[in-house]
């Protein structure tokens, strides 16, 4: 047995865990190599120290302090917690910071798809099978009546009296009511 | 255990009393700061209290109890190397004076006891300077004697992994002491 393969054997040497066929060789090299018998020694003699170090008992009064505390960790506090964590605070402000980055984002990103024009974009409804569509129409100022062409009418594909919703891009719309509107040709979706 | 679960008031006391010693015992070799350590062990019983009831019925007690106790004395480890606030020689020192003077045999000579009370010294410093890792395993084997499977378990940790562990710790702590036993050795 050559060193190296004998110097790994001392820790299952020390646990009892060797074959017999390992220990003979062991002691065999042991037995005709002084310094690995001085090491193995130095090993034993570590180990034997760690493991008769003196036990290291626990306080006098370990038990009754133990006791208090898991009585005192499963019973309610008694006394008024004050009001939240000052983490809530930060958290909330960090989702509302959040919010508003995406409603900016949302908004750049309608922006690009809008005609330098500045028409607003709405879905209305086609002839035949297809998808509704997305389709610009002029924007109206405040107070000013929409034209009648993009008015909405009553053959809409969803039910006029519930809400719907409309998945654009990455944004969520939900709320969207179709108006009925007799003269109309074409429904329009408001939201 | 059982006991405990279902709110027997005299089984918790019980399980303290049988195993408050040796789980003291772990967490101050592995900490060395026996004020320190005498909390840490209320703690791993107050854990075992408040969770007595998610305790799975597979494993030992024992198993589960020195898995809490390793874990809250690794936190404890990493929270001092976070503040840099390394372990606390001299507490060890007072602890294990303490402990010798008790322990030893008082037909020894004074000499005698000083001697091994050094040695002894030397021994708790020497486990304190190996690294966490390999230091919980060392203790938990050569200090509390669990076989492999269960360090394995406590570590959460492979036996391979917890072998070679060992064998590294148990070099480690050979080469810390060599000069105290090559001394040995000559006399």
């Amino acid at each position: 047995m050559i060193c190296n393969r004998a110097r790994r054997l001392f820790g299952a040497c020390w646990d009892d865990e060797l074959t017999q066929a390992e220990r003979d060789g062991l002691e065999g090299h042991l037995a005709s190599c002084p310094p690995c018998r001085t090491e193995y020694d130095e090993f034993a003699r570590a180990l034997e120290l760690t493991a008769s170090l003196p036990r290291i008992e626990a306080s006098a009064d370990f038990m009754d302090r133990v006791l208090v505390r898991s009585r005192r960790a499963t019973t309610a506090p008694d006394f008024v917690r004050e009001a939240g964590s000052r983490w809530v605070p930060v958290a909330v402000a960090a989702a509302g910071a959040v919010l508003v980055v995406a409603a900016m984002l949302v908004g750049s990103n309608l922006q690009w798809k809008t005609p330098a024009s500045s028409q607003v974009p709405q879905i209305v409804k086609v002839e035949g099978p297809r998808e509704p569509r997305i389709v610009p129409i002029p924007s109206v100022k405040p107070g000013e009546r929409r034209p009648e062409a993009h008015q909405g009418s009553a053959e809409s594909l969803f039910d006029p009296d519930k809400n719907v919703e409309f998945v654009l891009g990455s944004a969520a719309v939900s709320g969207g009511r179709v108006k009925r509107d007799p003269e109309g040709q074409r429904p329009v979706i408001t939201f | 255990m059982d006991r405990v679960a279902v709110d027997d008031p005299r089984a918790f006391p019980e399980l303290v009393r049988r195993f408050q010693g040796r789980v003291t015992n772990l967490v101050s070799r592995v900490l060395n700061d026996r004020e320190c350590s005498d909390d840490l062990a209320q703690e791993v019983f107050v854990r075992v209290y408040v969770h007595r009831r998610n305790y799975r019925h597979g494993s030992k007690f024992s198993t589960w109890v020195f898995t809490i106790a390793a874990n809250l004395a690794k936190n404890e480890i990493r929270r001092r190397v976070r503040k840099r606030n390394w372990f606390s020689l001299d507490a060890l020192e007072e602890t294990l004076k303490d402990r010798v003077i008790q322990l030893a045999d008082s037909t020894e000579s004074r000499e005698t006891m000083l001697e091994r009370e050094q040695l002894q010294e030397a021994v708790g410093r020497a486990i304190a300077t190996v690294p966490e890792k390999y230091r919980l395993a060392l203790v938990l084997r050569d200090i509390e004697g669990l076989p492999y499977e269960e360090i394995a378990e406590v570590l959460g940790i492979p036996g391979g992994t917890v072998r070679s562990r060992i064998n590294r710790a148990r070099g480690m702590l050979k080469h810390k002491l060599q000069p105290l036993l090559a001394k040995a050795g000559d006399s």
